[in-house]
């Protein structure tokens, strides 16, 4: 059971980890959201139309970082889930569990 | 995107040692059974058709069945089913593959390696193992491609099996689609493949060989048709540069 529970020790590590790289990523959505209504702003003041089109761009470019967070939390609830999952069940039974959240994080999901 | 990796790579290792943590406790206790053992006596899990059996090689969620298990010969990774694996199947240059047992008296090794003894090709058992694992336990063992196969194909005469001649480009099978592993021109087992076996211009096995007395068969069902060849000694025969007008003439009504 030793080197699994190293493997349980390290799930604190890469949380927070995840979480440093959430919060970078949320920063960047902020920034990209907060640039389109500017763009937007300045277009109703202005009254130059063209200013609306780079928010359809920045709009665009958040796909990507709400894609990341979105993928960064599914893998905190499975790092949280796992070793509940290898404390409560036999080692078949915790693997077979195991295994499915990682087929259900991972396909597809990146 | 790195750290998601992490994530992934930490519950793998998770996985696995839940796998290894599992394998230890259920090794072989397998007399009488039918099973694959590893060299290093490394039990790889037991030949059976109950796939939920926990012990089952082919349990996808089982210590020897996973993707993720280092005791799987499924898991290109580890050492019994890599390419690279030291008691690998997979491995071409293994010279210690894993042994077949079946009802516990031995049947052969299972390996990629064609100079192993009383060797058992990986293909034919993987084969086996997917399609007809009854034949498998009664110890018949299928060449490559002596699989029961529906509907028109070729088969060359060492019994590999060269792709169907259905008309329709997407069929994973045939020799039409250009990107199935027989009709795609750099695949190792497509007659389109002028430096393979079977499709180059001096192989005894190729339909392209003017003078090969061993081209591959069109059969129907398994019963024979004629020769692929250009050979024009050998009838019947279909020449393999007209052999898609010849697969659009006669194979289309079949396979719809």
């Amino acid at each position: 059971m030793g080197q699994i529970e190293e493997l349980v020790d390290r799930v604190d590590d890469v949380l927070e980890r995840n979480r440093r790289h959430e919060y970078v990523l949320i920063g960047a959505t902020l920034v990209l959201f907060l640039a389109g209504i500017a763009g937007i702003v300045q277009a109703i003041l202005s009254k130059n139309y063209l200013w609306s089109i780079p928010p359809v761009f920045t709009t665009f470019f958040l796909k990507w970082p709400i894609e990341n967070i979105n993928a960064i939390r599914r893998g905190n609830i499975a790092l949280a889930l796992a070793p509940l999952l290898i404390r409560e069940l036999p080692p078949p039974e915790a693997a077979k569990e195991v295994q499915k959240l990682l087929e259900n994080l991972f396909k597809g999901a990146t | 995107m790195a750290d998601s990796d992490e994530t992934k790579e930490l519950l793998e290792k998770m996985l696995q040692a839940l796998y290894a943590k599992s394998a230890a406790e259920q090794s072989a206790e397998a007399t009488g059974d039918s099973y694959l053992i590893a060299a290093d006596k490394q039990y790889l899990g037991r030949i059976t058709e109950n796939v939920y059996d926990q012990q089952s090689i082919l349990n996808t969620y089982g210590p020897f069945g996973s993707l993720y298990s280092s005791t799987s010969i499924f898991n290109e990774y580890s050492q019994y089913g890599g390419q690279y694996g030291v008691f690998s199947l997979n491995n071409p240059y293994c010279q210690s593959p894993p042994q077949l047992f079946l009802r516990g008296r031995f049947v052969g090794n299972v390996s990629a390696n064609q100079y192993v003894p009383n060797r058992i090709s990986n293909k034919a058992f993987l084969a086996a193992l997917k399609h007809d694992i009854r034949a498998l336990l009664r110890g018949e063992m299928p060449k490559d491609g002596g699989i029961k196969r529906e509907g028109i194909y070729l088969q060359a005469q060492d019994g590999q099996f060269l792709g169907n001649l259905n008309p329709n480009r997407f069929d994973q099978d045939s020799i039409s689609n250009k990107f199935s592993p027989y009709g795609n021109k750099f695949s190792q087992t497509s007659i389109f493949n002028k430096f393979s076996t079977y499709g180059g211009q001096f192989s005894q096995l190729s339909p392209f060989n003017r003078i090969s007395n061993t081209p591959p068969r069109i059969l129907d069902g398994g019963k024979f048709v004629a020769y692929l060849t250009v050979n024009t000694m050998k009838t019947p025969r279909v020449d393999p540069n007209e052999v898609m007008e010849w697969a659009e003439r006669n194979v289309r009504k079949r396979f719809g």
